[in-house]
């Protein structure tokens, strides 16, 4: 049967069937895509700076799998009776999913948890691939295309939250469906396509862009944007996938309380991804300047970057005004996200409705302030920080401390032992109906799962 | 048996692996009955045997990746949810409602599915007295193909319109069609007779379209 597979016997001799297998698939998949990727799986570990990507990957792996599994019992119908007052809504199968079903919460705070790592780990990719000016010497179209798969990863979270049709859902669907309408000239049409006749078709179309269409472009548009070199580091994948269950655990998503249009509604935050977006709006300036050119002008901005930065110098020192650039977007980012949180004074907390109004004077004072300071400040730093000239910048070694074999063996017996505790604990915890507590020591056990395949390949490669 | 020469890759072939392993054993004679075994007794190698360090690895990562998957096995029961295997109550009809010879479709348990209908049957006389009530309840799902049966008052029998089983309406059991080959009961639904009220109780959902063996009561 080997034989016949095509192997030569030259290539066969000593080695095991499972082997011979292998090798035979191996070759096969020549023919297909999966081959065009070459996977690295590093032999130690390398810093997870250099594949924030493939993490971000990753995550959106995991919230297909954890998505489609929610899917099963998501229902996206929306129905007002006016006779009765009832309102059936999505919210009552989120409901479901989150009180009734077994795993149910678990898979929900695994998807929400996700959402919130992945938007984290896109910003963080594209700031650090910025930083170290990855965006340039053919590196273009991987920029754009991945500043176009940031923008929709934000969209596709924000029409996730939306499906709950909780309060806080409604209140963003409103915001979104007036700034689509606030539109010049094609405002009405972008409006209808949008949210259709009303709330039901609009939670219909949001289900459709969220679980089919936009997941489709983006992947249309990763196949694109992939390097052909990937860096496939099981640890830290499988940390970054504890991590996001352990926070799942520690901070359990809320359902929110169900949008029933009779009702009042209190103050409710947009997502932190959103908040920024929020705090513009607030100031109360043109709806479509807040809500679209002012974000537009910071997307434009990085956009053409790398058309204009066209030296071939790579470090941050060595092109100040483009880490300046950064470090001043990176500041009003932050400062505009943290101003949606707080009051219309930045350093109190926001807990009534006249503290919602921002002063725009004020606002987009601070935010020119912040940006100006963060870039005379990197001026400045490298001013003072400046190697002396004709040096090399010398990089700090971090102190390896080496295990003996003895040493690891018992490392990687004591991790399998915490993972089967962990296991114990965790069946417990299911049993027993604690649902956080379960997906916190689930993430736990993952967590030791990555650590020990750390140190299995430092010790298969080890002498 | 061929005579045994140490391989040229040293430790690791599989042949020293597994005169290694032997070794370990305390008791040799009862260690496997490979025959390699009685061409070394006595020929302990100076080398103090133990697992190999791959072996090691491979064991323990192997072990943590079933155990970092294993918890994810309760999954299970989100996919496949349990079903109830008692229920409410539910009023479906009064008496009145159903003269003598007729049937009234109810749904009972649920109504997501048109195998939850099923047909409350009024009795004439000479089949009440046969069955001993005057009331039954059967599941539609015929055990054949799954089609949704329906009484006949004509000839007082209960007929699935796709391939002609015809059942008796006193207990449902198959009296003539593919039904009858399989010859299992048509579920029933137990019922509760409250003065004028007529209550749905119970139905065992895993006999839905499969029948069972042991027929009402």
């Amino acid at each position: 049967m080997i034989s016949a597979m095509g192997i030569q016997a030259g290539q066969s001799k000593g080695k095991s069937p499972v082997q011979l297998l292998i090798d035979w698939l191996n070759q096969r998949l020549e023919r297909t895509i999966f081959m065009g990727l070459k996977f690295t799986l590093p032999k130690k570990f390398v810093s997870p700076l250099g594949f924030l990507g493939f993490l971000t990957f990753s995550v959106f792996a995991l919230l297909g799998i954890s998505g489609a599994l929610l899917m099963l019992y998501y229902s996206p119908i929306v129905i007002f009776n006016t006779a009765t007052g009832a309102v059936t809504s999505p919210y009552d199968s989120v409901s479901t999913i989150n009180n009734s079903l077994a795993f149910g919460q678990a898979l929900r705070n695994i998807h929400y948890h996700a959402s919130n790592a992945m938007v984290l780990l896109a910003v963080a990719h594209m700031f650090y691939q910025y930083f170290s000016g990855r965006y340039k010497l053919r590196y273009e179209v991987l920029w754009v295309t991945g500043i176009i798969i940031g923008i929709l990863t934000i969209i596709e979270a924000y029409t996730g939250y939306d499906l709950l049709l909780n309060v806080r859902g409604m209140l963003a669907i409103n915001i979104g469906r007036a700034l689509a309408r606030s539109t010049p000239i094609m405002g009405p049409e972008a409006f209808r396509l949008m949210a259709g006749t009303g709330l039901a078709d609009l939670i219909l179309r949001f289900y459709a862009v969220h679980v089919f269409i936009f997941p489709m472009i983006m992947i249309l548009i990763m196949m694109v944007h992939f390097p052909r070199y990937l860096v496939l580091d099981i640890p830290v994948v499988s940390m970054v996938a504890g991590i996001i269950m352990v926070i799942g655990g520690l901070f359990p998503v809320e359902l929110g309380a169900k949008f029933i249009p009779t009702a009042e509604a209190g103050i409710t935050m947009p997502e932190w991804y959103l908040t920024g977006m929020y705090a513009i709006i607030r100031t109360g300036i043109d709806k479509f300047l807040a809500g679209a050119v002012i974000p537009m002008i910071f997307v434009v901005v990085f956009l053409i970057v790398p058309f204009l930065d066209t030296s071939r110098k790579l470090s941050v020192r060595e092109r100040p005004f483009y880490t300046a650039l950064g470090i001043a977007g990176l500041a009003q980012v932050a400062l505009t996200t943290v101003w949606g949180f707080r009051a219309n004074d930045l350093f109190s907390g926001l807990d009534s409705i006249p503290q919602l109004e921002i002063n725009p004077y004020i606002f987009f004072g601070t935010v020119i302030f912040v940006g100006a300071a963060a870039y005379a400040g990197t001026y400045l730093w490298f001013k003072a920080t400046a190697p002396p000239p004709g040096t090399r910048p010398t990089r700090k070694q971090f102190p390896i401390y080496k295990m003996t074999t003895n040493e690891w063996r018992a490392v990687v017996i004591a991790l399998l032992g915490f993972q089967i505790l962990f296991d114990i604990y965790s069946s417990q915890a299911f049993l027993q109906g604690f649902k956080n507590v379960l997906l916190l020591q689930i993430g736990v056990g993952l967590i030791a799962f990555g650590t020990l395949v750390h140190l299995y390949r430092i010790g298969a490669d080890s002498k | 048996m061929a005579s045994y020469s140490p391989s040229p890759r040293g430790i690791r072939s599989k042949e020293h692996r597994y005169v290694s392993a032997c070794l370990t054993c305390k008791d040799l004679a009862n260690c496997g009955s490979n025959g390699l075994r009685t061409e070394f007794d006595g020929a302990i190698p100076s080398r103090k045997p133990k697992m190999s360090r791959r072996d090691f690895l491979k064991v323990m990562g192997g072990a943590s990746a079933i155990l970092a998957a294993a918890p994810f096995a309760v999954a299970k029961q989100y996919l496949i949810p349990p079903v109830p295997t008692s229920f409410q109550p539910v009023l479906i009809a009064k008496k009145q409602d159903v003269p003598v010879n007729q049937s009234l479709i109810f749904w009972f348990p649920f109504t997501t599915d048109p195998t939850y209908t099923n047909m409350l049957i009024h009795l004439p006389p000479d089949l009440a007295s046969q069955a001993g009530k005057e009331f039954v309840a059967f599941n539609r799902t015929c055990i054949h193909l799954q089609c949704l049966v329906s009484f006949l008052s004509s000839s007082e029998i209960i007929g699935c319109p796709c391939h002609g089983s015809i059942y008796r309406p006193t207990d449902g059991w198959p009296i003539a069609g593919p039904a009858a080959e399989i010859g299992r009961y048509l579920p029933n639904v137990q019922l509760k007779i409250d003065g004028d009220n007529i209550y749905a109780v119970n139905i065992n959902l895993d006999d839905i379209g499969y029948g069972n063996t042991s027929g009402p009561e």
